[in-house]
């Protein structure tokens, strides 16, 4: 049988890595409780550093009126993603803003900036996702941003909430970076090429269930796919809910 | 010489112990490495670890509300690494963040590792007891120092005490250990090379 030259080659070269839920650090400390994709603060994996420049993801909840203390950052593009509930930000640039479901955040810290972060709610906890991406410039001048979304605009369409173009949808960040996030129906399929040649992607599901590529997910699974052009993703279950970050894969 | 070398030498300072108990307290330790500029430990969260810097540098500190801060340990080999809430039970979360400031290497106890230990080799609480003795000592002795003397002699004691420090670690990482700014530690460091 001839197979196709082209799926030969995308099934010799195209790389998987699956990293299940439950294999992710977890750190409980009463106040907050959080699952680390890759090693952070308790959790020092060698194996899980990284994928291309996606540095931290971690999948965050903070009791009520609890939160981080001023805590400082420096090169490191730190984007906010609220999934429940209201979470405060205090930095030390003078901004305070309060971001909720359907806003993303984003800060670059570039020379340096100290921040807080703080379950604005007494009566609920926050969840959010927490991701740092290495930026593409070294020193910039710390900055600061945030959107909202229109989360209908999500339904059964990828959704560009992140992007190196400040012109373009979403939040703008210094580096060659694309995220995604799509709520989908039951069978529903779609499919995403990345938009620089050489990213990876990082496939995050935060509800239900998916195929990528034949691959399957389910709640809090990641799964990083590098050498490839496109991805085919089928959601399956009724509002599923997904999150693509393409990434440079080279520090 | 094993890489359990240098760890076995720092704990028999206080008892000597046998190759039996010495076996069991490496088998207990995990060794770990991790890249510089890791925060291990951030204020509000719980210490999950006892690590002995094998190789590297690091930091402990605390950032008060206006974001100013204050280095409490400045750690280099050979050094103790953690912070009160590893063996406080779950109501106290520590109130510091520890950095590794060069690529470091460790070796780390977890709270049950380190109970293991104690019960597995009684004598190694004798140990940790004096180490925590002259961990006091040393506190105590920091605390009276930062109140009582000038910036000067406060810099030369630390230059005297630790005389790699300064150049192992930037300026104002010292002059924030020795709670002066770092313009007067410049001043004061002058004023000493002209002498």
């Amino acid at each position: 049988m001839m197979e196709n030259k082209k799926t030969v080659e995308k099934e010799i070269l195209t790389n998987y890595i699956l990293h299940k839920a439950d294999t992710r650090g977890h750190a409980n400390h009463g106040w907050l409780e959080s699952y680390h994709s890759f090693s952070f603060a308790g959790y020092q994996n060698p194996e899980r550093m990284n994928f291309g420049v996606l540095r931290v993801l971690n999948d965050d909840s903070v009791s009520q009126g609890m939160g981080f203390g001023k805590h400082p950052h420096d090169n490191m593009e730190i984007i906010s993603i609220p999934l429940e509930g209201d979470l405060e930000h205090q930095d030390s640039m003078g901004n305070t803003t309060v971001i909720r479901q359907g806003d993303i955040q984003v800060m670059s810290a570039g020379t340096g900036i100290f921040h807080s972060e703080y379950n604005k709610n007494k009566d609920q906890p926050v969840k959010f996702l927490q991701i740092w991406v290495y930026p593409n410039q070294k020193n910039v001048t710390p900055r600061y941003d945030q959107i909202t979304l229109n989360l209908e605009d999500r339904h059964n369409k990828l959704q560009q909430i992140l992007s190196p173009n400040q012109e373009d949808e979403g939040v703008w960040v210094y580096q060659d970076a694309w995220f995604h996030m799509g709520t989908f129906d039951l069978h529903f399929e779609t499919s995403y090429s990345t938009k620089k040649k050489g990213n990876g992607i990082y496939a995050f599901v935060l509800k239900g269930k998916f195929k990528i590529d034949g691959v399957e997910l389910g709640e809090r699974d990641g799964l990083g796919i590098s050498n490839l052009d496109s991805i085919a993703i089928t959601a399956d279950s009724a509002n599923a809910e997904i999150l693509l970050m393409e990434v440079p894969m080279k520090l | 010489m094993t890489v359990y070398s240098q760890i076995n030498k720092n704990i028999s300072r206080y008892v000597p112990f046998e190759k039996e108990e010495l076996e069991i307290f490496n088998s207990l330790l995990e060794h770990k490495k991790i890249v510089k500029k890791t925060t291990l430990l951030r204020a509000g969260e719980q210490c999950s670890f006892e690590a002995f810097l094998i190789k590297g540098s690091a930091r402990k500190y605390y950032i008060d509300g206006s974001g100013a801060e204050v280095i409490l340990q400045l750690a280099v080999e050979d050094a103790w690494l953690s912070d009160i809430s590893f063996s406080m039970y779950e109501d106290s979360p520590s109130n510091v963040f520890i950095e590794t400031l060069e690529d470091c290497e460790f070796f780390v106890f977890s709270p049950e590792s380190k109970e293991s230990l104690f019960k597995k080799a009684p004598r190694f609480e004798r140990a940790y007891r004096i180490l925590m003795e002259r961990h006091l000592a040393v506190t105590q002795n920091r605390l009276f120092e930062t109140i009582a003397k000038t910036a000067t002699d406060k810099y030369v004691a630390f230059l005297e005490q630790y005389p790699e420090y300064a150049n192992r670690f930037a300026q104002h990482y010292i002059a924030s250990y020795l709670g002066i700014s770092p313009e007067f530690l410049s001043k004061i460091r002058n004023k000493l090379a002209r002498l």
